[in-house]
């Protein structure tokens, strides 16, 4: 040989030597079985006659995989590893082959019991299959998906394992990104979510189909269905009302077609039956590409709102109408008050320029029908206002129905009278109809109707009073053939300043304040009032139900008081006293015509004067005097021995129960309330003996 | 497993005093007979030269060439190419003391 050449003969025999060694060593090995392949020129011969096909065959197999390929013995030595290990563990095999598994890499697990269960499943199948962690030698971790099958061989005493693995680290990587993304997504939802639920809105979402893609859980509450009934459905669908569908279908498309948000409003009938209305803005969500994708659309509930807006729109018209009322009622109020003046103006003209007897009392008469125009519409007006001010009581008593019509009529005859109508009282109208009441207030009562009555009847009409007994109840009505109610009206002609007819209401002198205090004083008297027309141009019929009182004893009252006029003075003396000149000049005047003796006095310290001088039976003291007031008066009067049997009646704007005791107290005998009935102080004046009480 | 790139890689921190050993092992690939051989081998040198061998393991099966040109008539082998003289020692490498012996190492205690 070449490389022999050169070298001494001992080394030569050395080396020949041991070339023997060797081929003897090389024999004794084959015929062993130490050797499993021997190699003739370019051809391996495998020796393993059982096993050479499947292992050239796993051989090359394993070599091309792609996979890591690493085997182990039983003491976990690293026996195989192919190219694809060799690259993902970055050793090369010369390096690793023989050396503990632990060269190559290490193992981490995801969870604690994941070494456990693989050691279970290799002992109980032989395989597992899962993933982990490959730890390199160098640090660096590799994400695998690793198959560990036992590596049994027949001629080993123990088991080694294959451990093929897949580097999954990128999908590994990409799929903890998508994990941490979902779970961004998810955090984001559940915020959504938190924030759509806790909301006063309702949410809902809509694809092109018009259908629910989202609805928050408040539905419910409104629909009585939970969301689910609404989802992938449209509105016809989930079977909500066909107008409510046909509206929202609308709203929908336009949102869809134009791409531009919009406000809509609705009205949905709960299932309690309850109408909500509700407000919603519909919202065009645009996808990545540029169109509307989806409309959302945040529905709130706006039904308080409304009523209360509806609300104060009533109360506010309410309003507006009382002040359009008042605005109207001073208007006709300064017209009436001026409209008698003027006949008055023209009387007076008549009685400076006419010596004329008969023009003189024709003018006179005319100015007193006009001084009782206005006096009573004052009077209407005050007592409306003390009523409302709960400031009236009733003097109540037994009186009979008859007598009160025949005081009303006389009371509104001069109206009736200069309207040319004919008064007809009904038969059967008959005296035995008794009540509990005050006089002078149902007096007012039935001529403010009578009244009535001549105003709204064309000249030359028909008036009927008739009164009768209806069970427990004492009626009385009062029916025109004048211009009617119309039948919309008629709920409101009691109300104040409430005028069918404006303009011919106007014309004939009214405030709506008659009816208005009708319907007071019938109820104070625990009665009711109605009215009832069959239309305009065919008269009115009022009807006033009063609680009746057994018909027993006549009344006292039931005699017509003015035929009792003229005699009651008897000659007593009577002072007046009020600082108002005309009320006391005109009181005294009226008593002297009865036969009175009177004397004036216009304050307090006058009144005591007068009354030494004088001496009178009886002393009539306004209350509200200046210098001493009628209180004062009166105490001193009665403290006053020549005085102290002296009639005192007491005249004030007042009539509580505090304000008649208070004048009892000073000394008064009675207390009467102004505006004065006259009648009411004749019959008080009449019905005392006065020589019985010791004439001064 | 084959290239003889693999000889510059071990025997970095080889002690100064004592020659590196460099050997190559012959197998026909995954057999039970070149796992041995390969384990063995390890442990050996492992025991008893460690830090100053290099060890290539090659794989006939994947390079039949490689066995023409270095004279390889069975697998497994392994070859002391250093030091010279080459030593050559066929079979499973399951009787060290022989290949101690013949790789002029002395065994090393325990």
């Amino acid at each position: 040989m070449a490389e022999s050449q050169g070298l001494d003969p001992r080394a030569e025999l050395q080396a020949l030597r041991s070339r023997l060694a060797e081929a003897e060593q090389t024999l004794e090995a084959i015929r062993s079985g130490e050797v499993d392949a021997l190699i003739v020129g370019d051809d391996v011969y495998t020796l393993d006659s059982a096993n050479a096909a499947s292992n050239r065959l796993r051989s090359d197999v394993l070599a091309q995989m792609k996979d890591a390929v690493v085997a182990v013995d039983a003491e976990e030595r690293v026996i195989y590893l192919n190219r694809a290990a060799e690259a993902q563990y970055g050793q090369a095999s010369s390096q690793v082959l023989g050396h503990p598994l632990g060269h190559l890499f290490a193992v981490r697990w995801y969870r604690v019991d994941d070494d456990a269960v693989a050691a279970t499943a290799m002992r109980d199948a032989g395989a597992w299959r899962g993933e982990c962690v490959h730890v390199r030698h160098d640090g660096g971790e590799i994400h695998v998906e690793s198959t560990v099958t036992v590596l049994r061989e027949a001629s080993a005493p123990a088991d080694g394992r294959l451990i093929v693995s897949r580097d999954v680290s990128e999908r590994y990587r990409a799929a903890a990104a998508l994990r941490e993304a979902m779970s961004e997504l998810g955090r984001s939802q559940r915020e959504f979510a938190t924030l759509v639920e806790n909301s006063p809105f309702i949410f809902t979402r809509f694809d092109r189909d018009l259908r629910h893609v989202y609805v928050s859980p408040l539905i419910e509450q409104v629909t009585g269905r939970p969301p689910s009934a609404f989802i992938g459905k449209t509105h016809e669908e989930a079977g909500m009302p066909a107008a409510l569908a046909s509206q929202w279908r609308g709203l929908l498309r336009n949102a869809f077609d134009t791409g531009s948000s919009s406000d809509a409003r609705f009205s949905f009938s709960t299932r309690d039956g309850e109408l909500r209305h509700f407000e919603a803005r519909l919202i065009p969500e645009i996808s990545a590409e540029g169109g509307v994708e989806s409309v959302l659309s945040i529905a709130s509930d706006v039904t308080e709102r409304e009523v209360a807006d509806r609300e104060r729109h009533a109360a506010e018209e309410s309003l507006r109408e009382a002040d359009r009322r008042k605005d109207v009622f001073l208007a006709t109020l300064a017209h009436e008050l001026r409209n008698p003046l003027a006949p008055i103006g023209n009387a007076l003209q008549i009685m400076r320029m006419s010596a004329d007897s008969t023009a003189h009392d024709n003018a006179r008469g005319m100015i007193e029908r006009q001084l009782r125009q206005l006096v009573h519409l004052v009077d209407d007006l005050l007592d409306v206002s003390r009523i409302s001010q709960g400031k009236v009581e009733l003097r109540r008593q037994r009186i009979e129905l008859a007598a009160v019509i025949a005081n009303a009529i006389e009371t509104s005859r001069p109206v009736i009278d200069a309207g040319r109508h004919e008064l007809v009282l009904a038969p059967g109208s008959g005296p035995e109809i008794v009540v509990d009441g005050d006089m002078t207030r149902l007096t007012q009562v039935v001529a403010n109707l009578l009244n009535n009555a001549a105003k709204y009847t064309p000249s030359g009409g028909r008036i009927t009073v008739a009164a009768r007994r209806e069970g427990g109840q004492a009626v009385v009505t009062v029916a025109d053939t004048g211009i009617g109610i119309p039948a919309d009206r008629l709920p409101d002609v009691f109300e104040m300043f409430a005028q069918v007819d404006h303009s011919f209401g106007r014309s004939q002198g009214g405030l709506g304040i008659g009816l208005a205090l009708v319907k007071r004083l019938v109820e104070m008297h625990g009665g009711t009032v109605s009215a009832a027309s069959e239309g305009s141009g065919r008269g009115s019929r009022f009807e006033v139900r009063l609680p009746a009182e057994a018909a027993r004893e006549r009344s006292r009252a039931a005699a017509a008081p003015s035929q009792r006029r003229r005699a009651a003075g008897q000659g007593a003396r009577v002072l007046v006293a009020d600082d108002n000149r005309d009320s006391a000049d005109s009181m005294a005047a009226m008593l002297s015509l009865m036969g009175f003796e009177t004397a004036v006095a216009y304050d307090g310290d006058e009144a005591l004067q007068v009354a030494a001088a004088l001496r009178p039976h009886a002393a009539i003291l306004d209350i509200g005097m200046p210098r001493l007031s009628g209180d004062e008066v009166a105490r001193r009067l009665r403290a006053d021995e020549q005085s102290r049997d002296m009639m005192l009646i007491a005249l004030s704007g007042w009539g509580r129960e505090d304000d008649r005791r208070r004048t009892s107290e000073a000394g008064f005998d009675h207390h009467l309330v102004k505006p004065l009935d006259i009648d009411a102080l004749v019959e008080l004046l009449a019905a005392t003996d006065f020589d019985a009480r010791g004439t001064p | 497993m084959t290239r003889s790139a693999h000889r510059h890689d071990a025997g970095a921190g080889a002690p100064a005093g004592d020659a590196l050993v460099v050997l190559s092992l012959y197998v026909s690939g995954p057999t039970p007979r070149s796992a041995r051989a390969i384990v063995n081998v390890r442990k050996l040198c492992e025991e008893n030269l460690p830090g100053r061998y290099t060890l290539a393991v090659i794989d006939l099966s994947q390079t039949p060439a490689l066995a023409a040109q270095h004279q390889i008539i069975a697998a497994p082998t392994l070859v002391r190419e250093q030091p010279l003289p080459e030593r050559r020692f066929i079979g499973d490498m399951s009787n060290a003391q022989r290949i101690l012996a013949g790789l002029d190492v002395v065994a090393a205690a325990g």
